[in-house]
This record gives structure tokens, C-alpha cells and sequence, in this order.
């Protein structure tokens, strides 16, 4: 496992961020500020799962106006993060928080399947209820916290 | 002048505590971050809209009126843990240039903000219309690139030696 983190580190574009003194916080800015548009968009939609925001849009309509920048900015989020990994992948394997956030990323990302599999399966009966059936508000109410705590341990990640 | 305001405040003792206490910084960041969030994607959404670059099937008006009130509060998280910050390390952002430009591309987006929240509030209607004026269009376009310099800015205050 490390003698393929070593190699990956030896890459060109590994190297290059690296040693450069201004590469690697420009692609962290642009991380930042991707991650900000994708928790901020799912926000608002998760809030009107939960039945706070939003009182009187449907959520379909929510959906289909934000999830197309959420998608835009996340695709930014992982290639700058891509990016970022690469140019320390052994030392950032090995970080609690990195681990951490991968794993609670993925289950915001299983969460959001079953939604859409399953829950929303029967959208046209609740698009415009208020308030939202258990289900739904529960896949808002997790969605909301396992994000948090995402960038929680995405800023930790710097501090170990 | 600033030097004495930094040594000043690095003797309080909330100074040495959000300074010492191991998980206070990344914790507040991991805060401020987060209201980034809500203040970054509720001004992009309005300026673009304003702009006209996307649509809503929210009439203008009435999106700027429900968004606005999550920027302030969003802000106001934002003001709070941005001085816990500044009090664990005052020098670090205090005599830090970009810090010094981050606050003044503030004080100016604080302006354009408040301006557009006052006049959305006075008449909604006219920013329901189905385009905006130029010059609407061309202070949207103005206050998402001062986020964006705001936002930037913020990241590289850790990546510029202080004066």
C-alpha cells in the first residue's frame, strides 16, 4: 500500500504541487470554495426536506434548480482534492480526519442514494406537504449532520 | 499602533485559551467555514440571479427577500468566529496584508449588500421584472467577484507572513 502511495507521490503532477510555494493553496482555495457551494446547496435543500425552509416550494423544485451546481461544484471539489492528495498521499492516508472524512462522505453519498431509490418514489404524494412524512425529514436531518461533521473533519485535516 | 492592539489583546486571557486549548481553532474555523457556506451559495444564487445568468421559478424579489435573512445570520456566525480567531493569534491576521484587504473588500460588499437588501425590501416588484437593468446587473456581477476575492483571501491570510 505505501510503496503505491510512495509511487503516486512521484508523479509529475504530485511533485509539482509539492514543491511549488503557490500551487497547493490555490487548489485549496478552490477546494474551500467548492466545498461551500456543495454544502450550502445541499443545505437548502435538506432544510426543506426537514420542513424549515422554503415553506411553500415544492421539492422537486428545489432539486432540480440546485442538485446541477451542487454536482458542478462537487466534481471541482474532488479533482481539487484529488489533486491535493496526491501531492502527500502517504501522509494524508495515514490522517485520522482524511479517513474520517472519505468514510462520512460515502455515507452522505448512500444516504442521498436510498433518497432518491427509494424515498422519492413517492415524491408526488409529498412534493408540496408540510410537514414533511418521517422518512423524508430523517434524510434531510442526517444529510445536515453527517455534512457538518464532514467539514469538521475536513478542516481537522490540516491540524493532525 | 496595530502592534500595540496585537500585544494588547495577546495578554487576555481568552487570547492564551483559544490560542492553547488544542481543539478551539480548528473547531471555530471548521464554524466560520461552514457559514461561508450558507453567505457564499445564498449571494451566488442572488447574484446570478440578478445578473441574469439563471432562472428561478421563484419570482427575484421574493428569493432575495427569504435568502437575505440567512446571509445576515450566516454573518453574524461568521463576525463572531472570525474574532475568536483574530484573538488566538492577533498578529497572525491584525498585521497580516491580506487580512487588512479581506476587511476592506468586506466593508464594501457589507454596503452593496445592505443597499440591495433595502431596496428589494422597498419594492420587490422591480426586481421581479424579467430582466434587470445594467446597472443592477453589473453590481450583481460586482458583489460575487468581491466574495469570491473575499473568499480567496481568507484562505491565503495563512499563507502570507505578517508584517
Amino acid at each position: 500500500m505505501d510503496a503505491f502511495l510512495e509511487w503516486v507521490e512521484t508523479l509529475p503532477p504530485s511533485v509539482a504541487i509539492a514543491e511549488s510555494g503557490w500551487l497547493f493553496p490555490t487548489i485549496e482555495t478552490a477546494h474551500v470554495i467548492a466545498i461551500a457551494l456543495v454544502v450550502g446547496s445541499i443545505l437548502m435543500v435538506d432544510l426543506r426536506l426537514v420542513g424549515v425552509g422554503w415553506h411553500n416550494q415544492p421539492v422537486s423544485q428545489l432539486t432540480r434548480e440546485l442538485l446541477p451546481w451542487t454536482w458542478i461544484a462537487f466534481t471541482i471539489a474532488l479533482a481539487s482534492g484529488l489533486l491535493m492528495w496526491i501531492s502527500s498521499a502517504v501522509r494524508y492516508t495515514h490522517n485520522l480526519p482524511f479517513l474520517a472524512k472519505l468514510g462520512l462522505i460515502f455515507l452522505a453519498g448512500v444516504n442521498m442514494a436510498w433518497f432518491h431509490a427509494v424515498t422519492q418514489r413517492t415524491q408526488d404524494a409529498w412534493d408540496r406537504t408540510l410537514p414533511p412524512p418521517r422518512s423524508v425529514k430523517a434524510a434531510g436531518a442526517l444529510s445536515i449532520g453527517l455534512w457538518v461533521v464532514v467539514v469538521v473533519f475536513g478542516r481537522w485535516i490540516g491540524f493532525v | 499602533m496595530l502592534q500595540h492592539v496585537c500585544d494588547w489583546l495577546t495578554e487576555q486571557s481568552i487570547s492564551a485559551f483559544v490560542a492553547n486549548t488544542f481543539w478551539v481553532i480548528p473547531m471555530v474555523q471548521a464554524v466560520h467555514i461552514l457559514s461561508l457556506a450558507v453567505v457564499f451559495t445564498a449571494t451566488t444564487i442572488i447574484n446570478l440571479n440578478l445578473a441574469g445568468i439563471t432562472h428561478s421559478a421563484v419570482p427575484r424579489g421574493e428569493l432575495i427577500l427569504r435568502l437575505a435573512p440567512w446571509v445576515w445570520r450566516a454573518l453574524g456566525v461568521m463576525a463572531v468566529t472570525g474574532v475568536l480567531l483574530i484573538l488566538g493569534e492577533p498578529a497572525r491576521s491584525l498585521l497580516n496584508p491580506v487580512f487588512q484587504t479581506k476587511m476592506a473588500l468586506l466593508v464594501a460588499i457589507m454596503l452593496l449588500t445592505i443597499g440591495l437588501h433595502i431596496a428589494v425590501a422597498r419594492d420587490a416588484e422591480r426586481f421581479s421584472a424579467t430582466s434587470c437593468g445594467f446597472g443592477v446587473r453589473a453590481l450583481a456581477l460586482l458583489s460575487l467577484s468581491l466574495w469570491f476575492a473575499i473568499a480567496v483571501a481568507g484562505r491565503w491570510i495563512a499563507y502570507v507572513e505578517h508584517a
